[in-house]
């Protein structure tokens, strides 16, 4: 762990707290969000980049510091390629088990105006 | 080091993320939520297994994060051809 030159080091720990960050974000929207299709993009959209950041910094750290290829790019390249998949599968169920559930996109004038 | 010094910071929002998403998991009003819900908390998962990996500098977590990563796809597609067919194999 001592031979990390600054820079690499930086770059692992900023792409390590970008990847949590958005971790918590795609958490905390599907906290929030009140509607399931809402949910659903949220959920497929920063949970994969949430990874992302948390993978390559693994992959800078394991390179550098074991001269390894680092194969974390195959978990990547796995999730990017399945997770629109899935998303897809779940959108269809949604639309055949409930195909009344109108998606809810407030404004935010609207929102503001007529809060209840 | 700044990397061991974000490490805890790193794990503590993996583990809030957590959180959330299991409270997702017991309230969410339907299956297609449950399902979603469970997903993300795999994807969570994987994070947090290769974050532990790069704090005790130890290769092995990684093996256990990339068979993760198989079976929550493949899990997600079958609970959801289930959902909308009622079955998984025709």
């Amino acid at each position: 762990m001592s031979a990390l030159p600054w820079w690499l080091d930086a770059l692992i720990a900023l792409s390590l707290l970008v990847g949590a960050v958005f971790s918590l974000l795609a958490a905390w929207a599907l906290f929030r969000l009140e509607e399931v299709r809402l949910r659903l993009h949220v959920a497929s959209l920063a949970g994969s980049v949430g990874l992302g950041g948390v993978l390559l910094g693994s992959a800078l750290y394991f390179g550098y510091q074991h001269s390894m290829l680092p194969r974390e790019g195959l978990i990547l390249l796995f999730v990017l390629l399945t997770t629109p998949l899935s998303a897809q599968a779940l959108g269809n169920a949604v639309s055949a088990l409930y195909p009344h559930a109108v998606p809810v996109v407030p404004s935010s004038a609207e929102s503001k105006g007529e809060g209840q | 080091m700044l990397t061991i010094a974000v490490l805890p910071w790193v794990v503590f929002m993996l583990c809030a993320s957590i959180t959330l998403v299991l409270v997702r998991v017991c309230r969410g009003p339907n299956d297609v939520d449950r399902v979603l819900a469970i997903d993300v908390l795999t994807l969570l998962t994987i994070a947090l297994l290769v974050t532990l990996g790069i704090a005790r500098d130890e290769r092995h977590y990684f093996e256990a994060a990339a068979l993760l990563a198989v079976v929550a796809c493949v899990s997600t597609l079958a609970i959801a051809r289930y959902l909308l067919r009622g079955r998984v194999i025709e």
